[in-house]
């Protein structure tokens, strides 16, 4: 959650601008602080230059990918405790197994509810302290 | 019953005909031959007892001929008996040798044999060859010659089985494999290939099976890229409008300074993804009509250069937010034979593409170019882009529907689109009776041509 001295810090990655402006108003308006990038090359970038506090990715995007991304923190010693939640329209259990092979903590169905993202980045976000206590 | 069986028992029974036939063939030339060897013993024989008559009569000695008349008695079995008549001044002597055998096949032959000193002196011999066993030897050597092929016939039957065994295993061998490959398909296992090389009909009905299963792969391969791609196009729209709404419903309700301004900018944003998705229903109505093949264009002459300009006026926008401007060079095109709404339709996919994979730095542009061809005048029109450009195989799966090139999913952000453009493109061409060719490289840009008749 969010402190008084510095609010929690969320990169939203999505290369389809509505999502990201979805994303970013919802969020903005929780008090979190917001950034946002166009695909998982310049997330990444964007993190390396200051980290998040929890990143939020689409899945499917050019140059590279969420998969991509999600491999390229994890392999990061600085942002691999970086927790993520992946944004996705690919729902099958499949999919979903893979996906946390390579290091997802949650995963959001597009569409979705304001108040689900929000429970569900407050959920992670929660566990993520939980585990650096 | 089985193929490997009927192929077995067939291959044994053909075997077994021939046997019989060439058998039958070499024991009727061996008859003929045992018919001319008992002619021949028969002449000697003949010979033999003038040959004795002759001598006796020259000698004029009785005794001597029946003694060897004896001899020859022996020496050839068929001589059964001999009845000799003596003929000397008007009298005549005669004398037996055996007789007879009842029951044999006997026939009678005669020698006269004169003196030639004595006109009066002469003796004939009537005797009698026993068929039988004039034929003896030549019936034994057939005896032989029926045990030999009787050995021969079994030896060739056996080997034969067993050959006709491994050639009906070698081929019901593959054929079982691929039944073994057709059950696999049948249960969803698709694309399985089966691993065998001949230029025999094998060879070519596993070459046809591996080709099938492959289409199947791919249609399956279709069917899911079919499937995500509805999923993702009708969901990605919709769940932007389902979230952009209630986001303006708090704005309208807020009293911060611009929330006004944001929901205004929000339903832009619904607008635009309503038309998107309106897109693609359309598109995929049009594909639905190409595939039941009921899309059909009404040909008539039309203004071309109208069309394209109208088309590159409606992307000027977006192109110049691009930082990109639409060359048109198309003014001073003749009519063509075309249906408007189609021809409009084949632009705006055109374009749009252009647009996706072209950068600020680029250029595109509409040319257009008159050929005659087997006194047919047609009208070539380019799309151009200096853009991304693709290659051989994004080239290759381009004009399939729902197949994008990795270009889509790797070099463009946004939305991806659904794949079913360019198949409608080609498709209203192919009803225009022209022909679509693309021109591409990687970085190297794109340009589509297209024909379309100009009337006479």
């Amino acid at each position: 959650m969010s402190t008084p001295e510095r609010p929690t810090r969320v990169l939203v990655i999505d290369d389809e601008e509505d999502y990201r402006i979805i994303v970013e108003d919802v969020l903005k308006r929780a008090g979190y602080d917001v950034r946002v990038a166009g695909d998982g090359h310049d997330g990444l970038a964007m993190l390396q230059r200051g980290t998040a506090d929890l990143v939020l990715v689409d899945w499917m995007m050019p140059r590279m990918d969420g998969e991509r991304f999600c491999r390229a923190m994890r392999a990061d010693p600085k942002l691999k405790h970086v927790p993520v939640i992946m944004l996705t329209v690919k729902q099958t259990t499949d999919e979903e197994i893979e996906a946390l092979h390579f290091g997802v903590d949650d995963f959001l169905v597009k569409p979705f509810k304001s108040e689900e993202l929000l429970a569900r980045v407050r959920a992670v976000l929660r566990r993520g302290a939980d585990r650096g206590a | 019953m089985t193929i490997r069986a009927r192929l077995i028992v067939q291959t044994v029974l053909l075997q077994v005909v021939s046997l019989l036939l060439l058998s039958y063939g070499s024991f009727l030339v061996e008859q003929q031959l045992g018919e001319k060897q008992a002619l021949r013993a028969d002449s000697l024989l003949k010979e033999a007892v003038a040959h004795a008559a002759t001598d006796a009569l020259i000698q004029r000695d009785q005794v001597q001929l029946l003694s060897y008349l004896n001899f020859l008695k022996v020496q050839y079995p068929a001589l059964s008996y001999a009845h000799v008549v003596w003929h000397r001044g008007g009298k005549t002597y005669p004398q037996e040798l055996g007789e007879a055998t009842p029951g044999a096949r006997v026939i009678e032959e005669s020698v006269v044999v004169s003196d030639p000193s004595s006109a009066d002196r002469s003796v004939s011999i009537a005797f009698g060859v026993d068929q039988d066993a004039l034929r003896a030897p030549m019936r034994e050597s057939e005896h032989r010659m029926v045990k030999v092929l009787a050995l021969v016939g079994t030896a060739t039957a056996v080997i034969g089985l067993l050959l006709a065994f491994l050639l009906a295993r070698s081929l019901t061998g593959t054929i079982g494999a691929l039944g073994a490959m057709a059950e696999q398909i049948s249960e969803g296992r698709l694309g399985v290939r089966l691993e065998w090389e001949s230029e025999d009909e094998i060879g070519a009905l596993v070459r046809v099976f591996n080709a099938m299963s492959e289409r199947l792969a791919d249609l399956d391969l279709a069917k899911k890229n079919f499937v995500s791609s509805v999923t993702h196009e009708l969901r990605s729209p919709l769940g932007a409008i389902e979230s952009f709404v209630p986001l303006i419903r708090e704005k309208v309700r807020s009293s911060e300074e611009g929330a006004l301004a944001t929901a205004g900018e929000y339903l832009d944003r619904i607008q635009a993804n309503v038309q998107r998705l309106n897109r693609f229903i359309t598109d995929l109505l049009d594909v639905a009509k190409i595939e039941q093949g009921k899309m059909e264009c009404v040909l008539r002459p039309v203004d071309f250069a109208p069309i394209a300009t109208e088309v590159i006026q409606f992307f000027e926008p977006k192109a110049r937010a691009q930082g990109l401007r639409i060359e048109n060079h198309v003014s001073g095109a003749p009519a063509v034979l075309a249906d408007a709404d189609r021809l409009r339709q084949v632009f705006v996919n055109l374009l749009a593409n252009a647009l996706k994979f072209t950068t600020s730095s680029g250029r595109i542009w509409i040319s257009t170019e008159q050929v005659r061809e087997r006194g047919q005048r047609w009208l070539y029109v380019t799309v151009g882009d200096t853009g991304r450009g693709m290659d051989e195989a994004d080239l290759s799966r381009l004009f399939k529907p729902f197949s994008q090139g990795r270009n889509v999913t790797d070099g463009v952000a946004g939305p991806k689109g659904t794949g079913l453009g360019l198949y409608i493109v080609k498709s209203i061409v192919d009803q225009h009776g022209g022909r679509i060719d693309v021109r591409s490289a990687p970085g190297q840009g794109t340009r589509i041509t297209f024909t379309l008749k100009v009337p006479a």
